[in-house]
């Protein structure tokens, strides 16, 4: 039994369709990532499982039992939010004790409890501090700690590293990801950063004006997009129009070869010219206009190249390859010829 | 900007100007409350504070101050129920109507008294005495809570809007129910600011005299009391000395409230100082 269930979920603010008949499930202990520009529906849509906005239509079942129209305060999920909301009266021990507090949890096991919490954000000694004075960082794990301290069936995290700077980010992502396998709850993770998304993620939903346009493991996401939007925004879209086909290729599956060369037999080849050429450091990135009209971007790998080479590349006439695999066709109806 | 020394000097005069326009006469009155004659003649001659236990002894003046206080209590505790009730609906929901609700919560404070008097008046006279509400203690409390609300109101969404928005589906999310969430969340959050509003309401109330001349019915309170023996002479001593002490009631409030409003809430503290720089 899937421990989220979402059918038909549909949220409108008057005219405007926030959330457009959404179907998902989402498997115990999962760390299942929604990503979405904003605006996208993402967050209104963990808001609905978290019991803050009541759904126009659907239903949300959590471990089998629909909480649709239940209050938040009874339903098994805790949220993480994006601007902590830490209750600022309190002490970070009081703020992590709250949930057990109010449902009337004994003081000795509270106290516990919550030091085991503090202990797994590695907060422990902080205790009698007020929010105020910790820093971004530590707000997070706090805010963090409150809500896994309750051991939720789901945990419900609204883009929680967003204000953190992108150090910080990278770092928070780790732990997030080894204190989610060493608590095992299921997390439902809303954020805008693909990046964020495919490292964290075990499956990633994609929304787009209030629709998933695509569920899937971040490889199969990443590698194998279904629509132009996907291809666009997890990563970048190189969409070409072939014999009737829309596809695109990921840019680092491309290879660029001298135009005398012997093609890989088996390999779509085409000819092109390099329009742009831009030094990244570990690796470059080649704008490439084909002859057989469109524009693909190419990443390559500086194995042994420096950038006075690679930017000799500017203006070249050379060819483009790819293995026919490596090509995901974008539903026909996103679009005719170009 | 850079004043020239002339323009300063002529501003802080003005200052100067404003603040004795304002303060003088209350100034006089306090002066005349130690005046030792019966009759009033500018400058005082004879300096006495006997005044001051005569009003004391007073027994009118001991039923007006019971009237005024109890009145102000009364007004003070519907205006903290229903402000933050309103404050709170207003401030957490969007519902149909908020924009209109929000100016009509505002509107008494610049309907004229008088006719909030006298709406009062009709509506008790003619719909509330079948009912069994007569004129007296209670409908004060009610005429004074129809203006009291609106600094209660004022104070605390003020007060929530400074605070983060979601305290309240924090505390929900983590399985409080709606008032556990109020107890232990937001009370904490407008203490002061409920604190502030009370005070304001219980000044406004203090000294209010033209709402309450239509909903007093034959009950004094200590400015209906003044207004009506200001014309007995031989009373006018203690007049002045009930004038000082109800200045003194309406601005320690005033004063206190002002603290506790823009003082050190939640969001305040740190910010209001500049960083300071390293040599």
């Amino acid at each position: 039994m899937p421990d989220v269930r979402v059918s038909g979920l549909t949220k409108r603010y008057g005219e405007v369709v926030a959330v457009d008949a959404i179907d998902l499930e989402i498997a115990p202990g999962e760390f299942f990532t929604m990503l979405g520009p904003s605006g996208s529906g993402k967050t209104t849509t963990l808001r609905m499982i978290a019991g803050f906005e009541i759904p126009d239509e659907g239903t949300i079942e959590l471990a089998g039992e629909d909480v649709s129209r239940l209050p938040p305060y009874d339903r098994p999920v805790n949220t993480v939010f994006q601007d902590y909301a830490l209750f600022p009266h309190m002490t970070v021990q009081q703020n992590v004790e709250y949930g057990l507090m109010v449902k009337r949890v004994p003081k000795g096991e509270r106290r516990k409890r919550a030091e085991e919490a503090l202990e797994m954000v590695r907060l422990a000694g902080y205790g009698e501090r007020k929010p105020s004075q910790l820093s971004g960082g530590q707000r997070q794990r706090v805010a963090l700690a409150r809500a896994i301290v309750n051991r939720p069936r789901v945990l419900l995290l609204d883009e929680p590293l967003g204000a953190l700077d992108l150090k910080l980010r990278q770092q928070m992502q780790v732990e997030l990801k080894s204190i989610q396998r060493e608590v095992g709850i299921t997390f439902v993770y809303v954020t805008h950063d693909q990046e964020e998304a495919l490292t964290m993620s075990d499956r990633i939903a994609v929304f787009n004006q209030g629709r998933v346009e695509q569920v899937g493991p971040p490889a199969a996401v990443y590698e194998h997009p279904q629509s132009e939007f996907i291809a666009g925004f997890v990563g970048v879209s190189n969409v070409i129009a072939r014999d009737g086909r829309r596809y695109t290729v990921r840019p680092e599956k491309i290879r660029l070869v001298e135009n005398g060369s012997e093609p890989e037999p088996g390999w779509h080849v085409e000819p092109g010219v390099v329009q742009d050429v831009q030094y990244v450091g570990a690796f470059t990135r080649y704008h490439v206009a084909l002859d057989r009209g469109g524009e693909l971007q190419v990443l390559a790998q500086n194995l042994a190249e420096g950038s006075s080479q690679v930017l000799e590349a500017k203006g070249r006439r050379l060819r483009v390859q790819w293995r026919p695999e490596q090509e995901s066709v974008i539903d026909e109806s996103e679009g005719g010829s170009e | 900007m850079v004043e020239s020394r002339l323009t300063r000097l002529f501003l802080r005069l003005g200052a100067g100007v404003t603040l004795f326009f304002i303060y003088f006469p209350l100034f006089v009155i306090a002066l005349y409350a130690f005046n030792e004659k019966v009759t009033q003649r500018w400058p005082i001659e004879d300096w006495s504070t006997k005044w001051f236990s005569v009003a004391f002894h007073n027994e009118s003046v001991r039923e007006a101050l019971e009237h005024s206080v109890l009145a102000g209590l009364g007004a003070t505790a519907i205006a903290l129920v229903l402000g933050t009730l309103a404050s709170m609906a207003i401030a957490r929901h969007r519902f149909f109507g908020r924009e209109v609700m929000t100016f009509a919560v505002i509107l008494p404070i610049a309907l004229p008294g008088i006719v909030t008097g006298l709406a009062l008046q009709a509506t008790i006279k003619d719909v509330l005495s079948p009912l069994g509400v007569k004129f007296g203690l209670a409908t004060i409390v009610i005429g004074h809570a129809t203006f009291c609300v609106v600094v209660v109101y004022n104070n605390v969404l003020a007060r929530l809007r400074r605070t983060a928005g979601n305290l309240d589906e924090a505390s929900a999310d983590l399985g409080a129910d709606s008032w556990q969430t109020f107890r232990y969340v937001m009370f904490p959050q407008l203490r002061t600011a409920l604190l502030a509003g009370g005070l304001l309401a219980f000044a406004l109330s203090f000294d209010e005299i033209i709402v309450t001349i239509f909903t007093a019915g034959a009950i004094q309170t200590l400015p209906i009391w003044m207004y009506a023996t200001l014309f007995r002479p031989t009373e006018l001593p203690i007049v002045n000395v009930v004038a000082l002490f109800v200045i003194l009631v309406s601005v320690i409030p005033v004063y206190l409230a002002q603290r506790l409003a823009g003082g050190t809430g939640v969001a305040g503290g740190t910010t209001q100082r500049p960083a300071r720089r390293e040599p």
